[in-house]
């Protein structure tokens, strides 16, 4: 990877008409990096994405690709290549004459044009289907036709728009894999759009979470976990437990203390904020299962997921759920049983309202 | 950082720009669009009012009403056209869910049967009928031999009947389809409920294909009240508007008096086609599709079916007398089989005309009307709403007044283009353009964009994306909207009869001409060579829709 970043977004802004889809988005993206831009429905991802390949000129702010504007180029003229969430074959085409289509219109030489060909469907290990017309394909493979005509074209940025949302969930994994090693193996950049966030999370160098068109955060994957930079990625990036409270410190020991009740005290480390009170995250699997602890809650409902078992408590009046992952061996609680649950010691505390 | 956002100035771009050879295109189709269809229009509106031939007067319209015969022509087309309008109605609707409940050999037969008239010349029933019931007509004779009556079937009546068995399918084929779209399990659910079979098609069926049954019965109402056809050749020399209109043109050259009669026949067409358009459009009930039909009960059945298979049989005989005159003698007196109808080398020649004429028009229409259906997706090109609106309102207005209103602007100069091939082609062309516009909208909103968008972002520009990805999907479009075309510009009339010249005379008009002489067999002659070739054309059409798998 090298540090010059490949593609700039700078201060995007995009309207329709009266309606702001997008404010103010700066992103640089370095050479073989793959970012997902994940958000709810609405929240303007493709809208950015489609910036990005020139399909939507923005209303405010500029895009550089390797050093230079490309805002005044329409979408033939960018070299990004964008992979349509359905995929966009040419039905009335095999896969050959799909795959050849831009470099017809590049004008490339016969005999670079066929082994370029051959080794972008080699790629996506499809050779042999030259022949097909996309309606002989199953989704997969129409999806992998779909990025070898891309590929074929050596763009700088490769633009995937929710491109596994139409495929069942074993495929989807698969193709992740598949996307995430043509990545490794090409040196490829990547933006890639989902609304899934486990895939967001497998996937990504980096996540850049949306919301309303405004980004809400951007950094590596573990750090949109368990360092969310606001309430709504701690709730739209995986599950949460938000509890509001302070810190205090007795005999060189810090404790949290949770806002709404006395009784929910515990020992923590680390840094805590500067005015003692914040907001922590508690994600389900960070509360663990103990039937020693002191804080002892009950059950209100239980519900079994197979690798784990998520059990809602109330806890001192406060509502909590947590994840007991690994329930073999153990006796699944029932409702109305008592459980005794213990506090991790270290806690992200967001930053304050 | 909503500060900062306020604080960078945003450049606001204008729409996405259209390319210069689409904005060529749709203005030159627009150019077209007024020229052969509005200015036609627009001239028989101003030439009722004497302009162009003294000064702005009423004298015309004070003339219409002054005269009998005139306000007769009124009487009679509107009386006709509503007369036929509700009988077809009362046949359509039986025989529709006849057709759609029963899934019979039978009653596909029937279908088919229903919809046997589209193929044939408007004006197959009047020559039917004459030969039946005409003076020399094989019943009239058989009656007038056991009884010494003599029956004629000339007349208000005659005409009233061909316009029956004429303008049903139009109205069969819009109520079928909406009661074959309706989701069974309305019915189902009347049923459940408690409720008769015929209180369930009184309270939910026809309910439910009500806004196909009044779009038919205006669609038919206006049709009959233009009909042309029909009232010149069996009308025994009653007053009707567009057969009046016809012999004022072209025996007496009074476009004056023509045009206002031509007033008369337009405005009903453009009041029904706006409220078709704006109106009716919102109103259709969803529907969905899938499910069996609710088999109906025997005793509804067979009412049912008792309509239908009379006015199956009725159009069946029809058509077996005009294939049965064609090939003996003379039908009824001379039944000895002949092939001498059939050696009419100026009808031969004619029939070449009109097959050339029509293959243009047709090649117009589609290319053109698919053309501008994509810029109207597509492109934001500049009058969109006014060209559709133009192309479709093309469809509604009656033949005879855009003969009338093509004979006042191309008749004379600068143009003198009446007699020639060139404007027979423009006319049946623009007539028919909305068809093509249509097909080409619905095609390209079944497209998906990302097909152009992915074209574009392989570095295809936009004329390389339509010639080698629009093009290619929107052939089935072409080719429907081609042959579509092609099959009603063959047997078409009432528009061309204005506009053929002796040297550039025309199949369907030349037989119109015959069947007024009551050359019958020669008429008959004629009309099937017609049939054959429109049959093969819809024969075409439904292979084009096996091929490419959509319905077109
Ligand atoms: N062509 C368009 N015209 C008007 N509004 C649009 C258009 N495309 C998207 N929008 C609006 O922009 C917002 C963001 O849409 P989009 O980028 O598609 O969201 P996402 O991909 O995150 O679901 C939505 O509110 C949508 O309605
Ligand atoms: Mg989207």
């Amino acid at each position: 990877m090298s540090e010059e970043p490949i593609l700039q977004l700078k201060q995007i802004e995009k309207s329709f008409g009266e309606t702001t889809v997008l404010r103010d988005i700066t992103l640089d993206v370095k050479q073989g990096e793959l970012i997902t831009f994940i958000g709810p429905s609405g929240s303007g991802k493709s809208t950015l994405l489609r910036v990005v390949g020139g399909f939507h000129p923005q209303t405010g702010g500029t895009v550089v690709l390797g050093g230079k504007s490309i805002d005044a180029l329409p979408p033939e003229k960018r070299s990004t290549g964008m992979v349509f969430q359905n995929y966009a074959l040419f039905p009335h085409m095999s896969v050959y004459d799909n795959v050849e289509y831009g470099l017809k219109i590049q004008k490339v030489g016969k005999a670079e044009k066929d082994e370029r060909i051959r080794e972008a469907l080699k790629q996506v290990q499809l050779d042999g289907y030259e022949d097909r017309k996309p309606s002989e394909l199953s989704g997969g493979q129409q999806q992998r036709v779909a990025i070898a005509r891309c590929l074929v074209l050596k763009p700088e940025v490769l633009l995937l728009d929710e491109p596994l949302s139409n495929l069942d969930a074993n495929l989807r994994v698969i193709m992740r894999d598949e996307i995430r090693r043509l990545k490794e193996e090409l040196n490829l950049t990547i933006i890639f759009v989902t609304h899934d966030q486990e895939e967001a999370l497998s996937i990504s160098d980096r996540v850049l979470v949306l919301k309303d068109g405004i980004v809400q955060q951007l950094d590596a994957p573990s750090v949109i976990y368990q360092h969310p930079a606001n309430e709504f990625v701690a709730n739209f990036v995986g599950h949460a437990n938000l509890m509001e409270g302070t810190f205090k410190v007795e005999d060189g020991q810090t404790f949290f203390q949770a806002k709404k009740e006395e009784g929910l005290r515990f020992p923590v480390e680390g840094e805590t904020p500067s005015n003692d009170s914040g907001t922590v995250l508690l994600r389900p699997e960070m509360i663990e299962r103990d039937p020693e602890s002191r804080h002892q809650g009950t059950v209100e409902k239980a519900v079994y997921h197979g690798n784990y078992v998520r059990y809602y408590i109330s806890l001192y009046g406060e509502s909590l759920f947590l994840d007991d992952n690994n329930p073999f061996h153990k006796s699944l609680l029932q409702k109305g049983e008592k459980v005794g649950v213990s506090f991790p010691k270290h806690l992200h505390v967001l930053p304050g309202k | 950082m909503s500060e900062l956002t306020e604080q960078t100035s945003v450049p606001i771009k204008k729409k996405a720009k259209v390319e210069k050879g689409f904005l060529a295109a749709t203005w030159g189709i627009a150019a077209l669009l007024f020229a052969f269809i509005l200015a036609p229009v627009l001239a028989v509106f101003v030439q009722s009012f004497g302009i162009g031939n003294g000064g702005f007067t009423f004298e015309y319209y004070a003339r219409f009403f002054s005269n009998p015969s005139y306000f007769q022509a009124l009487f009679n087309s509107v009386a006709a056209g509503t007369v036929s309008t509700l009988i077809i109605l009362m046949i359509a609707i039986p025989f529709a869910l006849y057709v759609t409940r029963s899934n019979t050999y039978l009653s596909k037969t029937y279908r088919g049967i229903g919809l046997l008239p589209l193929v044939a010349p408007p004006f197959i029933f009047s020559l039917a009928l004459i030969i039946l019931f005409g003076r020399r007509g094989v019943v009239s004779q058989w009656i007038a031999d056991f009884t010494g009556i003599e029956i004629s079937i000339y007349g208000f009546w005659g005409v009233v009947i061909a316009q029956i068995l004429g303008y049903f399918p139009i109205a069969y084929m819009m109520i079928e389809s909406s009661m074959r779209n309706m989701n069974p399990s309305l019915e189902h659910a009347s049923q459940d409920l408690g409720a008769g079979q015929g209180r369930t098609i009184r309270k939910v069926t026809l309910p439910l294909a009500g806004t196909a049954i009044l779009k038919a019965g205006l669609i038919v109402f206006v049709m009959a009240l233009a009909d042309f056809s029909n009232p010149l050749i069996i009308g025994g020399g009653e007053n009707f508007l567009a057969s009046d209109a016809f012999l004022l043109v072209t025996g007496q050259q009074n476009l004056e008096m023509a045009a206002v009669l031509g007033v008369f026949l337009v405005l009903p067409s453009f009041l029904v086609f706006l409220f078709q358009t704006y109106i009716l459009k919102d109103h259709e009930v969803a529907t969905t599709t899938g499910g069996a039909n609710n088999p109906l009960h025997p005793k509804v059945k067979a009412a049912m079916f008792g309509v239908s298979t009379v006015m199956a049989l009725f159009i069946v005989v029809m058509f077996v007398m005009v294939v049965m005159s064609a090939f003996v003698q003379i039908i009824g007196i001379n039944n000895e089989l002949t092939l001498d109808h059939f050696s009419d080398t100026s009808g031969w020649g004619f029939l070449w005309n009109s097959v050339i004429v029509s293959f243009f028009a047709a090649l117009l229409a589609a290319g053109l009307g698919i053309l501008q259906g994509y810029m109207t997706a597509r492109k934001n090109v500049p009058m969109k709403k006014l060209t559709e609106f133009t192309a479709l309102f093309g469809l509604a207005i009656p033949g005879t007044v855009m003969g009338i209103g093509y004979v006042l602007i191309f008749n004379g100069a600068p143009f003198f283009l009446t007699g020639t091939i060139f404007l027979l082609v423009m006319n049946m062309a623009f007539r028919k353009i909305g068809v093509g516009l249509e097909a080409g909208i619905s095609k390209m909103q079944q497209l998906d964009v990302s097909l152009e968008e992915a074209s574009s972002d392989l570095g295809s520009g936009p004329y390389h994306t339509f010639r080698r990805v629009v093009a290619p999907l929107l052939t089935p479009a072409f080719m429907a909207g081609f042959v579509y075309t092609f099959m009603t510009s063959m047997v078409s009339v009432s528009s061309v009869i204005f506009l053929i010249s002796p040297g550039t005379n025309l199949a369907a008009p030349y037989i119109l001409n015959l069947a007024d002489q009551a050359a019958v067999g020669r008429a008959s002659a004629m009309s099937f060579i017609l049939i054959v070739i429109v049959l093969a054309c819809m024969g075409l059409l439904k292979l084009i829709e096996r091929r490419s798998g959509t319905s077109v």
